[in-house]
């Protein structure tokens, strides 16, 4: 199969480095550069809270049964997804709808638990520069590194969606499933980042 | 026989994937119980690991291209947190 890549047509892969095709390239690129921005957010926090006297504990605030089963719904999404690229490589139409269909569900499920908790979060008086008691920084951290992997998250369902839309009719196109994935799998990995270094530690 | 070499091929993944699944689960209740920042950062880094290499398939990618999506992330991740801790515990 990646053999015969080797085409006349320079945006076909067959040209490009490391034998990837352009899109997955791509995807890679924009990754890592966005896995520089998640980056720049963590370690702008850890600098904050490093300087400051009295950063609340995030398990105080916020329910760590709660959180876990969250994590739960995002890692067992994530799975789902790897198998649904499984499932379009093997040009299996059922399981890769079945499987998109789940992680769809997951990323909903993930998405409404979040929202919940900013709302609770928002009714007990966290704001962006408020917070129920501590230092102020610690809302403006909580809504900008989870509002932004939440906003990834939203980002990610309404690329699956189309995904999902696309293999329901016409040829299957592995590569697009794939590309889908790397995207959501990188959502996920964020998420054990934002987990470990917000709410755990 | 290609279409015995492409389910062969697909099949050993999903286990693969369990597997995976199985032990980020894991990892997960192990980081939530424990309070120890070294131990979460291991968990943060071995899930981390998993995630890339099992689900976004680096394990199956070339060294090559390993290198130039792993080495960047990891090399600018470490200039930032590094020098930043730096900063952060002589305060």
């Amino acid at each position: 199969m990646d053999t015969a890549i080797a085409t006349s047509n320079r945006w076909d892969g067959g040209h490009s480095p490391y034998g990837q095709t352009w899109q997955k390239l791509m995807m890679w690129f924009f990754i890592v550069g966005d896995a520089l921005l998640f980056c720049g957010f963590l370690a702008s926090y850890g600098f904050a809270r490093l300087g400051s006297a009295d950063w609340p504990n995030a398990l105080e605030l916020f329910s760590a049964p709660y959180l876990t089963v969250m994590t739960f719904v995002l890692i067992s999404s994530s799975v789902a997804m790897a198998c649904a690229v499984g499932a379009a490589k093997n040009n299996d139409r059922a399981g890769l709808i079945r499987f998109l269909l789940l992680t769809l569900i997951g990323g909903v499920f993930f998405l409404g638990m979040q929202g919940f908790e900013w709302a609770q979060f928002i009714s007990e008086g966290g704001r962006p520069w408020a917070v129920p008691h501590g230092d102020r920084l610690f809302g403006a951290y909580f809504f900008l590194i989870t509002g932004f992997h939440g906003t990834h998250v939203l980002i990610g369902l309404i690329v699956l969606a189309i995904t999902l839309f696309k293999s329901t009719s016409g040829v299957i196109n592995p590569n697009g499933v794939e590309i889908a994935g790397l995207y959501w799998h990188f959502v996920d990995l964020v998420w054990v980042l934002v987990f470990g270094f917000f709410y755990l530690i | 026989m290609s279409e015995t070499t492409a389910t062969t091929a697909v099949e050993k993944p999903y286990a693969r994937y369990m597997k995976a699944w199985a032990a980020l689960l894991t990892l997960t209740i192990i980081m939530v119980f424990v309070s120890s920042p070294v131990i979460i950062v291991l968990g943060i880094l071995a899930k981390v690991s998993i995630i890339a290499a099992v689900f976004m398939h680096l394990k199956d990618e070339t060294f090559d291209f390993v290198l130039i999506i792993a080495f960047s992330i990891v090399f600018f991740a470490a200039l930032l947190f590094g020098l930043i801790a730096v900063d952060g515990m002589a305060m």
